[in-house]
């Protein structure tokens, strides 16, 4: 590893070994892990709504009742009706995601603060549409995906628990 | 760069206890090898049937000191613990208490801690202990894929990963 010689933040929180990255681009690893454990969460949500359904069908019609069929079609409609809500609200509430509090990212506005929701949307809408673009950040020489670079957003490692804590401490002031 | 030898302090004073205390060492060790032949001989004396060597007579007598000891070990505890209950009844303890200003020394060692800090890093830590395991390897992977990639690349400049740019650091 070749941490940057800018000490970041100096949260007790942060072991010593990864205070260096903090306020960072992350890697392309980082992010597709956290990706898939979003994806995960989308399943979840997707396979409780069709469970739900599916009870409410049993319920109502219990003499009639059969397993919807056919839902090809139906499963990434509702997988991306979850998912760009799931991903607006939690990036323009506190930055991260399940899948990136986990492994402790945030994404950030084009000044490293918080990411408004007039683009948190988009870039949620982009990325349940165009989840590829991620893979950009592996070639991109300042780690960032396709959609970071259309709506000139970060994801950035961050521990803290706090995102007001971690724009004050991570972010390195211009000049 | 090397560091500059270290200046060469003249300290008498030291030197010559240390130098004393080497020769003390020395001597004693020289002591010891001289003596103990010396000693073995005069306790176990060749020729002398067991019985009337010295170090018989001395094991004797350290037996019955031994003796004596296990048998006044007790009693000697019933006196010191005799001796320390009386002292401690005597001693008004409510007066001395009340004479140190406990509540500014309890005040005192709370505000050192810093209790809510302590919980909360205490806490954050038994939550996230696999976390930070899965976050560290990560960060790990994060920087071979990008090592790899920037090589295949034949690029020569470090990956800028600044949110913000450094004075150094151009806009890109």
């Amino acid at each position: 590893m070749n941490p940057s010689s800018d000490p970041a933040p100096n949260s007790s929180a942060v072991p010593n070994a990864a205070r260096s990255y903090q306020g960072r681009r992350a890697g392309v690893v980082s992010r597709v892990i956290a990706s898939l454990v979003d994806l995960l969460v989308v399943v979840g949500i997707i396979v409780a709504v069709y469970a739900i359904w599916t009870g409410l069908a049993f319920l109502l019609h219990p003499r009639s009742f059969h397993f919807p069929e056919g839902l090809g079609w139906s499963i990434p409609a509702v997988g991306f009706v979850v998912a760009v809500p799931y991903l607006t609200l939690t990036w323009n509430a506190t930055g991260r995601s399940y899948g990136a509090a986990l492994l402790g990212l945030r994404v950030v506005g084009r000044n490293g603060g918080r990411l408004p929701f007039i683009i948190a949307l988009p870039r949620a809408f982009l990325c349940a549409l165009f989840p590829i673009g991620l893979l950009w950040v592996a070639v991109s020489p300042a780690n960032r995906s396709l959609q970071d670079i259309l709506l000139r957003t970060s994801v950035v490692y961050d521990w803290t628990p706090s995102a007001d804590a971690a724009l004050r401490e991570t972010i390195t002031p211009v000049g | 760069m090397d560091p500059p030898p270290p200046a060469d302090v003249d300290m008498p004073a030291v030197d010559l206890v240390i130098g004393l205390a080497a020769g003390a060492l020395r001597g004693a060790g020289a002591l010891l090898y001289v003596t103990r032949p010396v000693a073995v001989l005069v306790l176990r004396p060749p020729l002398v049937p067991a019985p009337l060597q010295p170090q018989t007579w001395l094991r004797a007598i350290a037996r019955q000191g031994k003796a004596l000891r296990e048998r006044t070990t007790p009693q000697a505890e019933a006196f010191v613990s005799q001796v320390v209950e009386g002292v401690v009844a005597r001693i008004d303890f409510e007066a001395v208490v009340d004479r140190i200003d406990v509540a500014t020394i309890a005040r005192q060692v709370v505000d050192d801690m810093d209790l809510p800090d302590l919980i909360r890093d205490s806490t954050g830590t038994m939550a996230s202990e696999g976390v930070v395991g899965l976050r560290m390897q990560g960060i790990e992977a994060d920087e071979r894929v990008s090592k790899i990639v920037d090589k295949v690349l034949l690029r020569r400049n470090a990956r800028k990963t600044q949110v913000r740019p450094q004075a150094h650091e151009p806009v890109q």
